[in-house]
């Protein structure tokens, strides 16, 4: 009974943890299991690591799947530039072979010896091949370049799913009337960025600016109807922003900073 | 666990925060979203748990005996650093209903939460907070099914039964308690109490009883919103909840029988 009246240690707690996360309860030893039935404190340790066991799995899988995609993707892109590529070799290639025929053809006219010939068009279509290699390599290199710019993009200028979701219920009940940014305004790295609405009941506005990801990169306080912020201080991508009355929001937007 | 076979990976601090830091990251999401803390802060704590780690791997790699995983070994040592963290800085541990930056909760956010519910996730949970209750389950889910306003039947109580019981007057007791049309809070609690007076061979009063469930239903309330996404649980929803589990488990010894 002593033994039970101390705490679990944390290599015990995980253990039971990942027995439980694994649906192995029958490994929980009995003197565990009897100490927390009755320790409210181990109860919590033990279900809170199962919980960051769980979201570590769920983090871990969606990465998992978002690098399949991503290497797929990778594949699908460089077959097909091979495949464009050979096509493309192939197509040159029977041109030149016409082009050849037609020379052959021509110095057979002139009786030329054979053997000749035939080195040359060996030497041709070497020349050919690699001259080609060299091409398509160069062509990947872009597009990985390519690529990889678009990926970031696209991680910085997507949507946020659940501020979005915020956006159209607040849309709704908004009460106020917003003069800039507009939804879905494009604002140019560089410039300033104004954030200006109509005087209403309330005098004292707290300025909420998340980027994409809903972090919190900004939050100004007491303001009445605008604010100038200098976009050199963000990033390019999208940003939404909230205003805050002191006991709920009044209303959310969303502008895109871009940089050409 | 897993016949001490795992060992502590023996690589530099640097390699080691590398390989571990999305763990790392999801303990601190994981409560501060729980405590409603700030952005800022979150980052703080992220930070706080990282210099914990280097500060104490020694003693962390020291005290590993290698029962159980690294990565599970350490979600449970980093839990504590988090803990340590709202401790230190004096922020309230498992909210209120009604705790945010601002004093109370924005409307977007439980619609947010709503939009997010997931019965399967939810009821797997409570399904785990239950089996924490080691051997204790039986009497609390037999308790809080009959405070759901669920039939109860005394089949449920033979794990308690010994031989000087007396199994008529518990079944009529049970038969008494079922039959209620609209039974309040305290028939329930006063007809529980009488059962479990018998069953455990007390004398406790029914405000005993009645604190006794209190307690179960706020932990069991503290432990479903302390989750990485928020939740809101009160005593209202938790009793939804219960009611679906405990109509899962009926359906279940249903078709098994």
């Amino acid at each position: 009974m002593e033994e039970n009246l101390k705490h679990l240690d944390t290599e015990e707690i995980a253990q039971i943890a990942e027995a439980l996360h694994n649906g192995n309860s029958q490994l929980v030893k009995s003197n565990w299991l009897e100490h927390y039935s009755n320790c409210s404190d181990c109860r919590q340790a033990i279900f809170e690591t199962i919980d960051i066991l769980d979201a570590d799995d769920s983090e871990s899988s969606s990465n998992q799947i978002s690098n399949k995609v991503y290497r797929l993707s990778w594949f699908s892109a460089a077959s097909i530039i091979l495949l464009l590529s050979f096509s493309g070799w192939m197509a040159i290639d029977s041109w030149k072979s016409k082009k050849l025929l037609i020379e052959v053809q021509t110095q057979l006219s002139k009786q030329t010896p054979t053997s000749i010939l035939t080195i040359n068009t060996d030497s041709l279509s070497e020349k050919l091949t690699m001259e080609l290699e060299l091409k398509s390599d160069s062509i990947l290199h872009l597009q990985e370049q390519l690529s990889d710019q678009r990926g970031l993009e696209s991680l910085l200028y997507a949507d946020n799913t659940s501020l979005e979701a915020q956006m159209k219920l607040n849309l709704r009940a908004s009460s106020i009337n917003v003069v800039s940014p507009l939804k879905e305004a494009e604002i140019e790295y560089g410039e300033n960025i104004n954030f200006q609405w109509s005087e209403v009941d309330s005098r004292d506005f707290t300025l909420l600016l998340m980027n994409n990801k809903n972090q919190l990169i900004l939050e100004k306080e007491h303001i009445l109807t605008s604010i100038n912020l200098d976009s050199k201080d963000l990033l390019p991508g999208t940003y939404y922003w909230k205003l805050w009355n002191g006991s709920k929001v009044l209303h959310i937007g969303k502008f895109k900073l871009v940089k050409n | 666990m897993n016949g001490k076979n795992n060992k502590f990976p023996d690589i530099s601090i640097g390699k080691l925060l590398v390989q571990f830091d999305s763990l790392i990251r999801v303990v601190s999401k994981k409560f501060a979203a729980s405590n409603k803390l700030h952005p800022f802060t979150e980052e703080d704590l992220y930070q706080y748990i990282t210099l914990r780690l280097m500060e104490n791997l020694p003693a962390i790699r020291f005290n590993y005996k290698g029962n159980a995983k690294v990565k599970t070994y350490l979600a449970a040592v980093l839990r504590n650093y988090a803990h340590e963290f709202i401790r230190k800085n004096k922020l309230q541990l498992l909210p209120s209903i009604s705790l945010n930056k601002f004093g109370s909760i924005p409307y977007e956010e439980i619609q947010e939460a709503t939009i997010k519910w997931d019965k399967r996730a939810e009821l797997e949970r409570i399904k785990r907070i239950m089996i924490l209750f080691g051997n204790k389950q039986g009497k609390i889910e037999f308790v809080l099914k009959g405070f759901c306003r669920m039939p109860l039947s005394e089949v449920e109580l033979n794990p308690f039964r010994e031989k000087h019981h007396d199994f008529e007057w518990i079944k009529e007791l049970i038969r008494k308690l079922n039959s209620y049309q609209k039974p309040t809070d305290k028939d329930i609690i006063s007809l529980l109490n009488q059962l479990f007076n018998h069953l455990d061979g007390k004398n406790n009063g029914d405000e005993a009883m009645r604190k006794w469930i209190d307690r179960t239903l706020n932990e069991i309330i503290e432990l479903l919103n302390s989750s990485k996404d928020k939740r809101f649980y009160n005593k209202d929803g938790l009793t939804a909840l219960l009611t679906i589990y405990f109509e899962g488990k009926m359906n279940t010894s249903i078709k098994n029988n």
